[in-house]
């Protein structure tokens, strides 16, 4: 059990989740030397011992696989079912799908017992950690930015709302975000996916410069994988070494020697070596509290994980950073921030699934490279509605591939035969093939919502979520779309095409889930001000993805972190004028 | 348990351990087939020297679903009946109809196979899981 912190003082701030959101909270606050209280529902990992990432597959007693009494839900699972995913009378702990094909064991402690968290209502793949550093801790760190095709959709094209801040708002903060936590890339210059403040990119295979020449006379862009991993080092952070390329970099969740950005190495542990952060774990948070008097948030109850016993933390203002759909909740259970009644609306993530696998005939047979010795691949960034209008959907997709040799030869379970001649081809082919698949935007509706469900209760007794929420028409049509141009560009590039997957996965499955509590300048049509200030309760602050007004299609964490620096910079210069 | 799994697996490299679900007879052949699937040659070891048909054993022992179990069971009986030779075109027949049990052996196969020391170093010559002092490419 974690040792008992102060909750007799009066915080400056509580900040609620030590992810990305509620990490970047807590650094930024104590960096203005803000006294901050930061309050976690997971565990304290020793993520030296969490974190496997050279330890071979035949040095596990499973290759990877968990042990008896643990169960990871099949990809199928949530094409059939709907929530609540595991059963309440399992008997065994019930995990998500995440990492299930390359090592559920290296995850198992980071994400959630689905039998202790439920949640009801449509299909949805909800990925959550819960410990220290959240989803960070596994994420995939394909860090991008924003642009004002995002920010500006609405003017650009005439749906939704445009966000009430601009590129030229933000950009100062990535910045910020890129040297404090390092990212990986190259500079291309486009206008809709704006580079970064790069370190040290990763190198293209052969496969991947021809695909990126190939695209390149179609007008459109392969460029390095832009990683948030710090590849040069950063001088500032004893707690993280530079990436040195070691392979199978994704498969074992976590980067040990943090290159990859994590939120305890990268935020936490720094800011509590200021003095002025105090951390609690084990602590979920089931209420803001807030005076009938004045409106305003006087703190926090929370209730002990291991003990189940509760308590009160005081506070001059509180910043929520749960993740997009756990912050909401906590709003909605605490029945505050509401008043345009668009709390739980607007919900938007990214469609995935279309992908296509191809093979370079003439790297068929060559010696053997090392081609899965960085952190990541490619990327192509969205091309669809920039100048163009597509006739069939609104908005675009991008998408994330690899290609080359991995430590698991791709494609041995589908190559046809047995015996030495399937052992050859496999040999052979290993490294001669390319893949990729997309992310898409999903647009936010009003009718696309969370709620309480009134009956269900989490494993401590707190209401848990219900989902309204089901892809529409665009997002279907885009999908065709993706597994169409993905065809056409490895053609186009003299790649055979060997399998196109047209399947959409099930909602969710992006782990990109966004809104629910948007950003706007009017307190009727939205939940907080372009500073993720509540409209209603003025010293409560939501800081994670739930502010984001529409998805893009890029991966959001980047923007989480850059738009929750702005927002704390914001408050903490608020509350030295006295004005919160 | 974890802990005497291994000290199992370590003491089974000096006196082979019965296996843990398959009979000795089972274990025998599950070994031949799972060698067919993924044989010697001359690049490097095949199934049986990679302990394929052990590491299937091991899985299956503490498998808590009845149907992989069954699946193996009734799977394996045909081949027992038959001769070695006879074995191959049972095993054609069984690739070419898709029979569930040989995609289940061919799965389970190619997956600890290619999971293990000779699967990865010998075959496949993986070059990674080193530190570099940069990426490679082009
Ligand atoms: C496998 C995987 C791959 C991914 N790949 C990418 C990628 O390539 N690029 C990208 O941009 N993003 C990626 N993501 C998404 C990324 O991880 C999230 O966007 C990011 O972590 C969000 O940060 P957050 O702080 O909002 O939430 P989280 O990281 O989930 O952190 C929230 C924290 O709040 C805590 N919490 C929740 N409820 C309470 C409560 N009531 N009281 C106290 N604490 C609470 C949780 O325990 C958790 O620690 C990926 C995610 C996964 C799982
Ligand atoms: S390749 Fe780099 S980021 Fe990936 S695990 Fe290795 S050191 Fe970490």
């Amino acid at each position: 059990m974690p040792s008992e912190v102060d909750l007799k003082t009066v915080y400056d701030a509580i900040v609620v989740g030590s992810g990305a959101a509620g990490g970047m909270a807590a650094h930024v606050l104590t960096s203005h030397g803000l006294k901050v209280l930061l309050l976690e529902a997971g565990k304290k990992l020793n993520i030296n011992k969490e974190l496997r990432s050279m330890e071979w597959p035949y040095d596990h007693p499973r290759r990877g696989g968990l042990p008896p009494g643990h169960a990871a839900l099949s990809f199928n699972e949530y094409n059939f079912r709907t929530p609540p995913y595991a059963k309440p009378d399992d008997p065994r702990r019930v995990y998500s799908y995440v990492l299930s094909g390359s090592g559920a064991d290296y995850s198992r402690n980071i994400v959630v017992d689905e039998r202790d968290h439920p949640y009801t209502g449509t299909k949805y793949a909800w990925v959550r950690a819960r410990c220290l550093g959240g989803k960070t801790n596994i994420w995939g760190r394909l860090a991008l930015r924003l642009s004002d095709y995002d920010f500006k959709a609405k003017t650009h094209d005439g749906y939704g709302e445009d966000w009430p801040i601009s590129y030229a708002d933000l950009a100062p903060y990535y910045d910020k975000v890129d040297l404090y936590l390092g990212i990986s890339g190259q500079k291309e210059n486009l206008p809709h996916l704006p580079d970064s403040l790069f370190q040290r990119p990763v190198k293209l295979t052969a496969a991947e410069v021809r695909l990126r020449q190939s695209l390149q006379r179609m007008g459109r862009v392969l460029t390095p994988y832009r990683a948030g991993v710090t590849t040069g080092g950063l001088k500032h952070n004893r707690y993280r070494s530079r990436c040195f390329g070691r392979g199978a970099c994704s498969r074992r969740g976590g980067c040990d020697i943090h290159a990859a950005f994590d939120s305890p190495t990268g935020l936490i542990f720094p800011a509590l070596d200021t003095g002025h952060l105090t951390l609690r774990t084990d602590a979920i948070v089931h209420q803001v509290l807030v005076d009938n008097r004045t409106g305003r948030a006087r703190g926090v109850a929370f209730i002990d994980s291991q003990t189940g016993k509760t308590y009160e933390a005081k506070a001059r203002t509180v910043v929520l950073g749960a993740s997009t759909l756990e912050s909401t909740r906590l709003m909605l259970l605490s029945k505050i921030a509401n008043s345009s009644g668009h709390l739980g609306h607007n919900f938007c993530e990214h469609v995935m699934g279309p992908s296509v696998t191809g093979i370079v005939k003439e790297l068929i047979g060559k010696p053997r490279t090392l081609d899965d010795g960085k952190p990541g691949s490619f990327y192509v960034p969205r091309f669809r509605n920039l100048k163009e209008r597509h006739p069939r959907f609104l908005r675009g997709y991008g998408f994330e591939g690899d290609s080359g040799t991995q430590m698991f030869p791709q494609r041995a379970l589908d190559t046809p035969g047995f015996g030495a001649a399937y052992k050859k081809r496999v040999r052979q082919e290993a490294g001669a093939f390319i893949s990729m698949g997309a992310f898409g935007e999903v647009l936010p509706r009003y009718e696309s919502y969370v709620d309480l469900d009134p009956v269900v209760k989490d494993r401590w007794g707190i209401p848990v979520l219900r989902f309204h929420y089901q892809f529409s028409d665009n997002e279907k049509r885009m999908a065709e779309d993706m597994a169409d141009t993905a065809r056409e560009m490895f053609e186009a590039a003299g790649i055979e095409v060997v399998a196109v997957d047209r399947q959409v996965l099930t909602e969710g499955w992006s782990i990109h889930e966004l809104g629910t509590a948007r950003m706007g300048s009017g307190a009727k049509t939205s939940v907080l001000s372009p500073f993720q200030q509540s409209h209603d309760v003025k010293n409560l602050f939501v800081v994670d993805g739930s502010s984001h007004v529409s998805a893009s299609c890029q991966n959001p964490t980047w923007t989480i972190m850059a738009l929750c620096w702005r927002s704390c910079d914001y408050l903490a210069e608020q509350l030295r004028r006295g004005e919160l | 348990m974890e802990r005497r799994e291994l000290l199992q697996i370590a003491l089974g490299a000096a006196a082979p351990a019965p296996a843990r679900f398959f009979t000795a007879e089972e274990l025998r052949l599950v070994e031949d087939l799972t060698e067919m699937i993924i044989p010697a040659d001359g690049h490097s070891g095949g199934a049986r020297a990679a302990g394929v048909a052990r590491y299937i054993d091991r899985r299956l022992a503490e498998e808590a679903e009845p149907e992989p179990k069954r699946l193996w069971r009734e799977g394996l009986k045909p081949y027992l009946r038959v001769t070695a030779e006879e074995r191959l075109a049972l095993l054609t027949r069984a690739e070419n109809n898709q029979e569930a049990f040989f995609k289940e052996l061919k799965a389970r196969t190619v997956f600890a196979y290619y999971t293990s020391k000779i699967g990865i170093h010998d075959d496949m010559e993986y070059k990674g899981n080193v530190y570099l002092k940069d990426f490679v490419g082009y």
